[in-house]
C-alpha cells in the first residue's frame, strides 16, 4: 500500500527557510538535476545525444519489429560494424544537449549526491563485445568512434566484455586507475550475463563520504569489514588519485569487438542534488 | 518517521538483507511502495503511489539539453553576426545566450515547443497560486537589458519597458534609470512602472550594488503569488534573522525596507551565495489582491487579466560587445 498525503507534501525546506516552502506538489523540480533517457524515442535532433559510427556501425532504437517483444518498452541498439573490428568498428553515444559538440554539465562536487546508472543487455550470441560507459568530464569518443579505456582522470569509467576473460571480465576505472573488478572471487562475473538485463548502479554519499557500486540487487564489496556490509566497496582509499571530484561530468556509452555484436540499453541516468543554495 | 539517524525505508528490507530497515547517516525518507499528494485518498491512482500530475502545472527546463525547435528565436545582430545560443559546459546543465558585438544587439527566446512560433503556456490567475524559480548570471549586470520569466509574444523588442506587453520575472534594464544599473521584478502590464518589486534605492528598494553581485555570478529569485498568504497564516519568529523569510528586524540588508514578506501576496525573494534567501521590497501594491474579494474582476493595469504568457529570455547589449545571459534553470508552477 502507497503512502497518500492529501494537502500535498514536498522536498523543499519549509516556508521559513525556502519561499516555495508550501509547494505541495512533490518534487521540487530545481532541487535536482538529472539526466534521464528511457529511449521510448530517440531523435538526435532533440534528445541531446550526439552518435559516432565507425564503419558503418549503427546506434538506433529497436524492436525493429513488432513482433520483437524482447526489445519492448524502448531499447537503444549499439551494433558494432559488420566489416571492421575495434574502433574502426565502434559506436558511441555522447552527451552534447544540442549543441553538436560535447557537453559536461553534471557536477560531482563531493559536497552533494552524485549518481548515475544504466541498465543493458547482452544478447546470447555475444562473444567479443566490448561495453564502455563513462562519466567524465571528456568523451570517451576519439572523433567519431570508441577506443576502450582511455587515460582521462576526471573521470568514472566502466568497461566489460564477455569474451575478455574466463567467464568475463569487467572493470571500473577512475581517475587514473583500475580501482575494481567485478566478479572475478565467486567465479561469477555478474556484468557479463548473456541473454540478461544488468543494471549497474553508482552512488556517491557525501555524509558518509563514501561510494557504493551495486549490480543488479547485489553490492559489490570489498572482502570482510561490517561496512562493506553496510555500504559496500569504499574506494575512498586514494581520494586524489581515484575520485574526480570538483569537475562536471559528461555521459558516454562506448562499443567496440568483433563484427556485428551489438548491446540494447534500456535506460541511463546521471545526475546530482544542487546544494542548496542553488534550488 | 524520518530518524535523524539514517535513512528510513519503509516496508521492505533493503539491498544488503541483515541491515533491515535502516542505513546509517543519510537523513532521506524512502518509500519503496510509493507516495502520492491525490487529495482524495480513496482516488484509484493513490494506491500504486504515484505523485497527482493534474494538480500543478509544472514547466521546467534544466537546460542539459537546448533544442532549437522548441523556441521561437528573434535577434537583431548588426554586428558582425555571430550570436549564439546553446548549452556549454558547466555545472546544472546552463544555456548561454549571447548577442552580437553591436549596440542594441539582441537574442529574444520563447518557449514555442514545436509549435510554428511561440504560445502562451500560462494565464496567469488571481485566484491559483503560482511560483516562478530562476538562477542565471549575467557577464555584465551594469550594460545589459535582460528578461527570465514570462512574457506575451515578441518578435519585435527594444527595451524592456518598450514592450508594451505583460512582463513577470526577472528585467534588469539601466536604461531605464539613465546610467545607474537597476533590477526589477515586474509583475504587472504597461510601459510606466508596473512594477511590485524594485531594486534600486532611488525607488526605496534593495539594489544589489558591486559587493552583492559580480559580474558572472549566479544568482537565484524566486516570485511568488499566493491569493490566500495574507490570510489567517502566521509564519513563526524567524532563527536566523538574517536570511529567514520572515524576517522584519532591523538588521536586515542594507536598503530592504519591506515589512513581514510571508503576509504579501506577491513576494519576490532574492538570493545570492553570501545571502540567503532574502524578501525583496515591494514599491507598488505587492500586498494588494488584484481583485475585490468576493468578485472575479480584477484591475488589468496591475494584472494580466487573460494574456496568454510564455517563458522568455532575453538579453540585448548596451554597449558594442557581446553580452551574455546564462540560465541555470527556469521553472513555472502554477496550481490548477
Amino acid at each position: 500500500m502507497s503512502t497518500n498525503y492529501e494537502k500535498g507534501f514536498n522536498n523543499l525546506p519549509d516556508l521559513k527557510n525556502h519561499p516555495a516552502g508550501d509547494y505541495m506538489g512533490g518534487d521540487w523540480p530545481t532541487k535536482f538535476n538529472i539526466i534521464f533517457d528511457d529511449f521510448t524515442s530517440f531523435d538526435t535532433a532533440s534528445n541531446g545525444w550526439r552518435v559516432g559510427t565507425q564503419g558503418g556501425s549503427t546506434v538506433a532504437l529497436v524492436p525493429t519489429s513488432q513482433f520483437d517483444s524482447r526489445t519492448a518498452n524502448g531499447v537503444l541498439r549499439l551494433t558494432t560494424s559488420s566489416s571492421a573490428t575495434s574502433s574502426a568498428g565502434s559506436c558511441l553515444v555522447n552527451w552534447a544537449g544540442g549543441s553538436g559538440a560535447n557537453r559536461a554539465t553534471m557536477p560531482f562536487t563531493g559536497t552533494e549526491p552524485f549518481f548515475w546508472q544504466i541498465r543493458y543487455k547482452y544478447p546470447s550470441t555475444a562473444t567479443d563485445c566490448l561495453l564502455g560507459f563513462s562519466v567524465g568530464n571528456e568523451s570517451l569518443a576519439t572523433g567519431s568512434s570508441y577506443g576502450g579505456f582511455q587515460f582521462m582522470p576526471p573521470s568514472m569509467q566502466f568497461q566489460c566484455n564477455p569474451n575478455n576473460g574466463s567467464p568475463g571480465a569487467s572493470f571500473l576505472h577512475m581517475k587514473n586507475a583500475i580501482v575494481g573488478a567485478f566478479g572475478h572471487l565467486d567465479g561469477k562475473e555478474e556484468l557479463c550475463t548473456l541473454d540478461r538485463y544488468n543494471v549497474l548502479t553508482f552512488y556517491y554519499d557525501p555524509k558518509r563520504k563514501f561510494m557504493v557500486y551495486q549490480v543488479n540487487d547485489k553490492r559489490f564489496d570489498a572482502a570482510g569489514t561490517e561496512r562493506t556490509h553496510l555500504d559496500g566497496q569504499d574506494f575512498m582509499l586514494d581520494t586524489a588519485g581515484t575520485i574526480p571530484f570538483g569537475d562536471n561530468m559528461m555521459l558516454s556509452i562506448g562499443l567496440l569487438g568483433a563484427t556485428s555484436q551489438f548491446i540494447d540499453i534500456d535506460y541511463v541516468m546521471c545526475g546530482y542534488a544542487r546544494p542548496e543554495e542553488q534550488f | 518517521m524520518a530518524s535523524n539517524e539514517g535513512n528510513v525505508i519503509f516496508g521492505r528490507v533493503s539491498a544488503v538483507g541483515e541491515v533491515n530497515n535502516k542505513i546509517k547517516g543519510n537523513a532521506g525518507v524512502s518509500f519503496p511502495n510509493g507516495i502520492s499528494n491525490f487529495v482524495k485518498k480513496d482516488h484509484p491512482l493513490s494506491k500504486i503511489g504515484i505523485l497527482d500530475k493534474s494538480k500543478y502545472i509544472v514547466w521546467h527546463d534544466d537546460f542539459n539539453n537546448y533544442v532549437t525547435s522548441h523556441w521561437e528565436k528573434t535577434v537583431v545582430e548588426a554586428g558582425s553576426g555571430d550570436h549564439s545560443v546553446g548549452v556549454i559546459n558547466g555545472a546544472g546543465g546552463l544555456l548561454e545566450i549571447a548577442t552580437d558585438n553591436a549596440n542594441n544587439d539582441r537574442v529574444l527566446l520563447q518557449y514555442k515547443g514545436n509549435a510554428s512560433q511561440a504560445v502562451g503556456s500560462f494565464i496567469m490567475d488571481p485566484k491559483k497560486k503560482t511560483y516562478m524559480a530562476m538562477r542565471f548570471k549575467c557577464d555584465n549586470w551594469q550594460t545589459c537589458a535582460l528578461h527570465v520569466g514570462l512574457m506575451r509574444r515578441k518578435t519585435d523588442f527594444n527595451g524592456l519597458l518598450s514592450q508594451g506587453g505583460t512582463i513577470q520575472g526577472l528585467g534588469i534594464d539601466p536604461l531605464f534609470t539613465g546610467s545607474e544599473a537597476a533590477m526589477f521584478a515586474f509583475m504587472g502590464t504597461g510601459s510606466g512602472l508596473p512594477l511590485n518589486c524594485v531594486f534600486n534605492t532611488a525607488l526605496s528598494g534593495f539594489i544589489p550594488t558591486a559587493g552583492d553581485i559580480t559580474n558572472d555570478e549566479f544568482i537565484e529569485m524566486i516570485f511568488v503569488y499566493d491569493p490566500n498568504r495574507n490570510v489567517g497564516r502566521s509564519i513563526p519568529s524567524p532563527k536566523n534573522i538574517d536570511t529567514f523569510l520572515g524576517n522584519v528586524s532591523a538588521a536586515l540588508p542594507a536598503g530592504q525596507i519591506n515589512t513581514n514578506q510571508t503576509y504579501l501576496h506577491k513576494p519576490v525573494y532574492f538570493k545570492d551565495s553570501a545571502r540567503g534567501w532574502t524578501g525583496c521590497s515591494a514599491s507598488v501594491g505587492g500586498s494588494d489582491l488584484p481583485f475585490t474579494p468576493g468578485t472575479d474582476t480584477v484591475n488589468p493595469a496591475t494584472w494580466p487579466d487573460g494574456v496568454n504568457l510564455m517563458p522568455t529570455m532575453m538579453i540585448r547589449n548596451s554597449t558594442a560587445a557581446i553580452s551574455k545571459l546564462t540560465v541555470d534553470y527556469l521553472t513555472i508552477v502554477q496550481e490548477r
